[in-house]
């Protein structure tokens, strides 16, 4: 097994667009969720989200190119541009380049302008590039197109674990040797009106907060009422940390552990030994690198604000971790940058990335009222200085049951 | 080059285009395309203009909301400018005699 680096970070979301305004947002509990911008508002009960502001496709992207990007590519292009260029394109043999990507519902916005062109609007036909745009693997394809990877070329579609499980999987492949850089993360964007009524249909989604509407989202806490959905995306350059050293690239971290599971119990009820399993995966495998589950100084949580959600992801830290669970900083970021479905996991590890980089643990946001069944160190409203941060872990879990654990440390 | 060999289609065939339409196509490649005038030359291969078979397809779609006219499925091989125009001419002419 090689070391696997990672020397680009690339991020878009409601929080801010660059990994800088990212954090800075974070660490100052800048809350991304607000009134959405949806023709259709009075039509929804649920009238919050988390959306990327004043994004200027126009400026990134020429016209002609426009027409065949979904948003979510458009957001995975960005991202990706940000990660390659901070990695100084990472160069190697174009062969050995491979691509991770994940997405829940890939260009679910340009499969629901087409029903509503027929359906709604009684027109015979959808926009030409319908297919092109709309397909789960356009935002991988388009990455491919622009960064030159010749390599692998994946999608992975395991809803909120997506782009956990292609980072996960991009780490292994360069591990072991199969590539030697990777571009992997995941891009979300689903705040339309179809998919706003199937969020609102499966009653997860938190109630707003009338008073606050940017608080919404409130994970931890007694009261919590759900997430808040979110979109954006989060992109890595990971190399072989040999041949990344050789040619003098940023080392931002390094990768040390991931471990995937599934429930194979409930499509939407978490199970807390899946989430145990996954963990461990991941924590057995750090080890082997030479981190023990006490190193870990941060943990990114799942943490959706769900009543259920948070509670079984108490009881699968505390197992874990054991004692260590009690001193253990644990944040939910989702409060400010919602919960960006399969782009979740990409963002939530940058997250911990830069936590690791600044010496500083993200809050949770508007945790004023912590639920006795959530009585870890949750890390509530304000930042928290953590100069010897030394390694990160995020967890992503999904409906579907699939759970996701990375692990990474300070670069040596 | 004259001015109007740059924005008039050769008549080299009986099919040639009618000015007017020939503009019309012009007009919208540019904008679709943010295509400047001095490119838009109506001899030239549209590859050229960076308009690949993806392009081409939203090109056809565009010029059937442009004119309110359907393409037939049978379509002779656009590419150029001048072949766009003169495929849309055929259309209007087809619609025409059909009212």
């Amino acid at each position: 097994m090689r070391r696997v680096a990672v020397t680009g970070i690339g991020v878009i979301s409601a929080v801010g667009t660059g990994k800088d305004e990212f954090f800075a947002g974070l660490a100052g509990a800048r809350s991304g969720i607000r009134r959405v911008e949806l023709a259709e508002l009075p039509r929804l009960k649920t009238r919050i989200a988390a959306q990327v502001q004043d994004f200027d496709a126009g400026g990134h992207f020429a016209k002609d190119r426009l027409s065949q990007l979904d948003r979510f590519s458009q957001f995975a292009l960005v991202a990706g541009r940000e990660a390659w260029a901070q990695s100084r394109d990472p160069g190697h043999d174009a062969d050995r380049r491979g691509l991770f990507w994940g997405t829940g519902m890939g260009g679910a916005t340009t499969v629901e302008a087409g029903y509503a062109a027929l359906l709604r609007d009684g027109r015979d036909r959808v926009k030409p590039l319908t297919v092109v745009a709309g397909m789960a693997n356009a935002a991988a394809a388009n990455l491919a197109i622009e960064f030159g990877v010749r390599g692998p070329s994946y999608t992975y579609a395991v809803a909120c674990a997506s782009s956990a499980i292609a980072i996960g999987e991009a780490f292994r492949a360069v591990g072991s040797g199969w590539v030697d850089c990777a571009l992997a993360g995941g891009s979300e964007a689903l705040i339309t009106f179809g998919l706003m009524k199937s969020w609102e249909a499966l009653m997860t989604l938190a109630l707003e907060d009338a008073g606050a509407p940017e608080s919404s989202c409130r994970p931890f806490a007694l009261d919590r009422t759900g997430f808040v959905l979110g979109e954006g995306a989060g992109a890595l350059v990971l190399e072989d940390l040999e041949l990344a050293r050789q040619r003098g690239a940023p080392i931002l971290a390094e990768l040390v552990g991931y471990g995937t599971s599934s429930d194979a119990s409930h499509l939407s009820r978490p199970d807390s030994q899946g989430q145990v399993r996954a963990m461990r995966s991941a924590l057995d495998q750090a080890l082997r690198a030479g981190v023990a589950p006490a190193d870990i100084g941060y943990l990114n949580a799942h943490g959706t604000a769900t009543m259920i959600g948070d509670k079984v992801e108490t009881t699968s830290i505390k197992q874990v971790f054991g004692p260590h669970a009690q001193r253990l900083p644990i944040s939910s970021t989702k409060a400010l940058h919602g919960h960006v479905m399969g782009a979740g996991g990409a963002i939530e590890l940058i997250a911990a990335l830069l936590a690791l980089q600044h010496g500083t643990v993200p809050p949770t946001a508007h945790l004023r009222n912590p639920d006795p069944d959530c009585d870890l160190d949750y890390v509530p409203l304000t930042p928290r200085a953590a100069p010897d941060l030394h390694a990160i872990m995020s967890n992503s879990f999904a409906f579907g049951g699939a759970n996701a654990a990375l692990i990474a440390r300070k670069a040596a | 080059m004259t001015d109007s060999e740059a924005t008039r289609c050769a008549a080299t065939a009986a099919t040639a285009p009618s000015d007017r339409i020939t503009a019309r196509v012009q007009t919208l490649l540019r904008e679709r395309f943010d295509l400047g005038a001095e490119q838009l030359v109506p001899d030239r291969p549209l590859e050229e203009l960076g308009i690949d078979s993806l392009a081409a397809i939203e090109l056809l779609f565009d010029l059937e909301q442009e004119f309110d006219i359907t393409f037939s499925d049978e379509r002779s091989p656009i590419r150029t400018i001048c072949d766009v125009a003169v495929m849309v001419e055929r259309e209007l002419a087809t619609k025409a005699a059909a009212a």
